[in-house]
């Protein structure tokens, strides 16, 4: 072997090291591992056919197009919602979009008082008990929110406890787009 | 007797999982499918080895589009268009997922490049005059 070889040889360790760094460095840089984009954004929203929590009322799409809507997934064992909360009633409260809750494999009796808690800031909640729905939507757990236009087609999606940061600069500049 | 055991024959209802399916190629295909997808919240599960409940949620839902006759094809999509390419340990091939389908193929041509290349390097010994003596008295 010549020298150049054995060099060569030598190196291979540090090239090896070198290569992994470079592919691991990338992996973990490509953000969070468990979120994974939906290719639901741009479609229409899966139908059902449910009721609401409160009223206990059948609802379907029928009452979800029509208007931009908010939809958020929740659940009274959510602890990551209750966090969340205080950021959907502000939004409520601006008035510019209608909210609508998806209560998430909750039960009913927790979910109503978890909403006479804490405020109620939904226009309705649709019940999703077994989380069927969920599924349709892509769910991973609760909370979620969707963008979902006059139309029905979801434009946005969000994993995780929503901040006042997403609604100013990523929800609102988006809703401004769909009016 | 004809019709009876036609009767019987239709009835059949193979039970997998707790859900009841009318063949047993419906109840096969539901059971690779669940071995097919990749449980979302897990960190390396497939849907049939979770507890998680959302890997409960997904294997009604693999059940349902079985029994509602979807391909395997379709149910394949409906998986990918939710929950992303993340679900399927069996990943497309896509523009984006071609390095990880090339890379083992790569790897193999340069390692067989490599040792082909060190093959030819090495010189065959030659015993020198004096060697090629000494051989000779030992073999004699």
């Amino acid at each position: 072997m010549t020298p150049r070889q054995t060099r060569l040889l030598l190196a291979c360790p540090l090239i090896a090291f070198a290569a992994l760094s470079f592919v691991l460095a990338i992996g973990f840089n490509l953000g969070r591992h468990d979120i994974h984009p939906s290719s639901l954004l741009g479609r229409s929203l899966p139908q059902f056919e449910l009721t609401t929590l409160l009223e206990s009322q059948s609802v379907s799409n029928e009452q979800v197009i029509g208007k931009a809507r908010l939809m958020n997934i929740w659940a009274s064992w959510c602890v990551a919602c209750r966090a969340e909360h205080n950021v959907l009633k502000q939004i409520a409260e601006a008035n510019e979009i209608s909210l609508i809750g998806i209560n998430y494999k909750d039960a009913r009796g927790d979910a109503v008082a978890w909403l006479y808690e804490l405020g109620n800031p939904f226009e309705f909640n649709i019940v999703d008990a077994n989380g069927d729905l969920g599924v349709d939507l892509g769910v991973y757990g609760a909370p979620e929110t969707f963008l979902v236009d006059p139309n029905g087609i979801i434009r946005y999606k969000h994993v995780g406890p929503l901040t006042e940061k997403d609604w100013l600069e990523e929800i609102r500049p988006l809703l401004a787009t769909l009016q | 007797m004809l019709t009876s055991l036609l009767i019987v024959t239709l009835s059949v209802v193979v039970t997998v999982d707790g859900f009841q399916f009318d063949s047993q190629v419906n109840a096969d295909r539901y059971a690779r499918l669940i071995e097919e997808f990749r449980c979302p919240k897990c960190l390396n599960t497939n849907l049939a080895g979770s507890d998680a409940p959302i890997a409960q949620d997904l294997r009604r839902a693999v059940y349902r589009l079985v029994v509602e006759g979807k391909s395997d094809g379709e149910i394949r999509d409906y998986m990918r268009e939710r929950y992303g390419d993340f679900i399927l340990y069996d990943p497309r091939l896509t523009p984006k997922t071609l390095v990880l389908w090339c890379t083992p193929f790569l790897l193999v041509l340069i390692a067989t490049w490599l040792v082909l290349r060190l093959k030819d390097r090495r010189q065959p010994i030659q015993p020198s005059s004096s060697e090629l003596e000494r051989i000779r008295e030992l073999t004699s």
